[in-house]
């Protein structure tokens, strides 16, 4: 399964929860957010290397972290560089090699948050309940229903007193609801999921959930 | 029989040519037709680029990666039966009359080309890539509008 994590806007929290559902779902997180990566990096090649034709996609897979991660370069070069089509057989490549990926999508609707979502089997759609975010999400699921990745659930993050009927039916996709957490942060610092470092907090049970309805 | 019709200009030096494929037919049973087309221009045919993603269906059988398509340049364009299709190029040579002649004609599936392909996605919602000016134009990986091939980068050379 190739599942893209999207949300449109920026800051909603993306990729802790790419991070977080790859680790629960013993996969791989791909940083995909080729001009503003923030998963954390390596030493070895990088996705703007496999995109540019200078790496193959499994050699750029970091094994050694708490989750299995494809990071992504820092460079405006090296985005530059990197040819954006060329990821939807890389995902493919990096699925054959060790099973679920999951896509940690860039903000916006360029063509770097479409084609992770035309290479992808389902996506989810992370958004934090404010008034700006939802529309985003909304814009998103209108390219994801038109790229055919199916809308698998939407991750409401970062949310205190949650509206989730009402995004429930904004978005037409279940909802789960991860709260704002201190242990999350405390993780992401580290490049680990919140399943490493606080287990039985609610999030790690959150994510967990959220994995275990894409199996 | 798909009616074909185009328009020329030569604005700076360069000829823009404009076709336009008139599938308004009545063809009882056949979904679309395929039309093969090769210029008749004596010199490259430039396809139009949008977003950097080749936009019109022009091929050459042996160099598909070519910017300009020399020699043996054709096009294949499918059009559903009571439709218009259009697709045009660019060329430094003159255009002749007329600038394409149709090589075949034949019967094809409606949904043919209808699924979005990468480059398709790319070319509508737009590249991602840095613009020019913000990359040392002598960098390594430094592109002037086109992406480095696998074979232009000395192997093990990064950033």
């Amino acid at each position: 399964m190739i599942l893209a994590v999207v949300g449109g806007k920026g800051g909603v929290g993306k990729s802790t929860v790419a991070l977080n559902v790859a680790g629960a779902l013993s996969g791989v997180v791909v940083d995909a957010d080729l001009g503003m990566a923030d998963l954390p990096t390596g030493r070895g090649p990088d996705l703007h290397d496999v995109l540019a034709g200078r790496a193959s996609p499994v050699e750029a897979v970091c094994e050694h972290g708490p989750v299995r991660l494809l990071p992504c370069g820092r460079t405006l070069a090296g985005a530059r560089a990197a040819d954006p089509t060329a990821l939807v057989d890389a995902l493919a490549a990096v699925e054959a090699a060790y099973g679920p990926v999951v896509v940690d999508c860039p903000a916006g609707m360029t063509a770097d948050a479409g084609l992770p979502l035309y290479a992808a089997d389902a996506c989810l759609i992370v958004t934090t309940p404010d008034a700006l975010a939802i529309p985003d999400a909304l814009r998103t699921r209108a390219l994801a229903r038109v790229l055919e990745a199916g809308l698998e659930r939407v991750v409401l993050n970062r949310a205190r007193d949650p509206p989730t009927e009402r995004v429930e039916r904004t978005l037409g996709a279940p909802v789960t609801v991860v709260p704002e957490s201190a242990a999350v942060d405390r993780a992401r610092r580290d490049g680990r999921p919140v399943a490493a470092v606080a287990p039985d907090s609610v999030a790690a049970e959150r994510f967990q959930a959220v994995a275990a309805a894409l199996a | 029989m798909v009616d074909v019709s185009w328009r020329t200009a030569r604005p700076g030096g360069v000829t823009l040519v404009a076709i336009c494929l008139d599938n308004r037919v009545e063809a009882p049973g056949v979904p679309a037709h395929r039309v093969r087309l090769v210029p008749t221009v004596d010199g490259p045919v430039w396809p139009p680029r949008v977003e950097g993603v080749q936009a019109a269906p022009w091929t050459v059988p042996d160099d598909g990666e070519d910017d300009a398509l020399e020699g043996g340049a054709a096009a294949e364009v499918v059009v559903p039966t009571g439709r218009v299709g259009s697709l045009g190029f660019a060329s430094d040579a003159p255009a002749p009359e007329p600038p394409v002649e149709v090589a075949e004609v034949g019967p094809a599936d409606a949904d043919e080309g209808a699924d979005p392909t990468a480059a398709d996605v790319l070319r509508v919602l737009g590249d991602p890539a840095p613009p020019r000016d913000v990359v040392a134009p002598d960098g390594p990986t430094g592109r002037s509008g086109q992406r480095p091939s696998a074979s232009e980068t000395p192997p093990g050379e990064r950033r």
